[in-house]
């Protein structure tokens, strides 16, 4: 086991500093794509916080980035809960935020389809929600997305195909083009 | 819809959120988050066996100095408040443990016939009426015994100073008289029977013994116990209720209170009559 994982078990805010520099740029573009940009900092927090006490039940095995990325995902569900509430409502009174997504590359179109992906994703169940985000927009594998979620490959597999078929009904009753 | 879009749509998720976030904001919530568990490791498991360890460890120690303050506080109390610094229960004590062995034979000198020569020879038969005798008094165990109370011994040093007025020094208040202890703070209950046994002790009047008896069925332990002990087994004699006395002075003797009137019982128990 790590160094820095076997510290910040015990407690040393200088190892966990250390495990937040090197793996939050990746927990916090997952906390992007599954919640949003409002909620991400919150969820990237909470994991980070979490962190030393989950790790005890790390056993070393994998990638630690990918128990991290777990960590992250069990922390999610109610920041999904809150964030589609949020979305919701801003949609309702149409202020929705201006997105300060990313570099500036970044095209009007692309911000214009991320979003109503993620306004789409705010339909599905949080599984199924979970594991699209991993598979499809992480481009994750699904034994590894298997590995974070803590379920078998073929679950894997069976709710992304049912998440790719709800987002394509829900995309298409919104008349996305 | 045809899956091209989706796919669109996802690449363009990946793409615009796959930027690393802004340094400011990054170093800003690193410290947030340092912050919020170095409160939380303050509340580690560990931690919280360290501060039940300091609180056990207060408890242990404030029990031990309200222990020692119960013992030493009235000493040191009556020595911060007397004016004269020879009031001092432990000087008091110490003097009294000097003068022990000439005062005490001057307690019952009638019965204890290896009083010493400061003592007045005693008649050689145990008579009540010499038993009586007004030199009896002298010196009082409560001058030997750490007392819970100054005021209790003043009336005794009065007695010890008219039998032996270079050796103690003579007190100003009679047993009557409020003292200051008396007036600062209400009196124990038990220490009101002391008094008043003491003082019939002294007057050597017979109701000493129910006086006694009084005041040990209220403190049955304390440091004035074995001086009431001792005084009660004093006036059983006088009463000439000698197998009471010797049931009475039998623990002294056997040392069963230390070396605290042992001599004077063992002489006692000796002259006693059958």
């Amino acid at each position: 086991m790590d160094a820095a994982v076997s510290s910040a078990v015990d407690g040393d805010l200088s190892a966990l500093g250390s495990l937040y520099d090197e793996h939050h740029v990746a927990v916090h573009a997952f906390a992007r794509r599954l919640l949003g940009d409002e909620s991400a900092w919150d969820l990237v927090h909470d994991t980070f916080l979490s962190l030393p006490k989950a790790l005890r039940r790390w056993n070393g095995e994998g990638a630690l980035r990918t128990f991290i990325i777990g960590v992250a995902v069990n922390h999610a569900r109610h920041h999904v809960r809150s964030a589609t509430r949020r979305r919701r409502a801003m949609g309702r009174f149409a202020l929705e935020p201006e997105r300060a997504s990313g570099s500036p590359e970044c095209s009007a179109e692309q911000r214009r389809l991320s979003e109503q992906l993620l306004r789409a994703l705010d339909e599905l169940s949080f599984e199924q929600r979970s594991v699209f985000v991993l598979c499809e927009v992480e481009e994750r594998n699904s034994r590894e997305v298997g590995e974070i979620l803590g379920v078998p490959e073929g679950t894997v597999r069976t709710r992304l195909f049912h998440a790719r078929q709800k987002l394509r009904a829900i995309l298409e009753k919104a008349g996305v083009r | 819809m045809s899956d091209d879009l989706l796919e669109r749509m996802t690449a363009a998720m990946r793409e615009t959120t796959s930027a690393p976030p802004d340094e400011l904001e990054r170093a800003r919530q690193r410290a947030r988050l340092l912050t919020q568990a170095r409160k939380r490791t303050g509340l580690r498991p560990q931690t919280l066996w360290q501060w039940a360890a300091v609180i056990v460890a207060g408890f242990f120690v404030s029990t031990a100095m309200a222990h020692v303050i119960s013992v030493q506080g009235p000493r040191l109390l009556r020595a911060l408040r007397s004016e004269e610094p020879e009031a001092a229960p432990a000087k008091a004590a110490r003097r009294a443990k000097a003068s022990r062995p000439r005062a005490v034979p001057a307690d019952v000198p009638a019965l204890a016939g290896a009083a010493d020569a400061t003592v007045p020879q005693p008649p050689a038969a145990v008579e009540p009426s010499a038993v009586a005798s007004d030199s009896e008094p002298v010196v009082q165990p409560a001058q030997a015994q750490p007392s819970a109370a100054g005021s209790v011994v003043r009336p005794q040093r009065q007695a010890s100073a008219r039998a032996r007025p270079a050796a103690v020094k003579p007190a100003v208040a009679s047993s009557s008289e409020p003292t200051r202890e008396e007036a600062g703070a209400p009196e124990p209950p038990e220490l009101r029977l002391f008094r008043a046994a003491q003082a019939l002790h002294v007057a050597r009047d017979p109701r000493a013994i129910a006086a006694w008896d009084a005041y040990l069925q209220k403190a049955s332990t304390g440091p004035l116990v074995p001086e009431a002990k001792y005084n009660r087994a004093l006036g059983l004699v006088r009463a000439q209720r000698y197998a009471d006395a010797r049931s009475a002075l039998a623990p002294f003797a056997q040392g069963a209170f230390g070396a605290y009137r042992q001599r004077e019982a063992l002489a006692l128990l000796e002259r006693l009559p059958e």
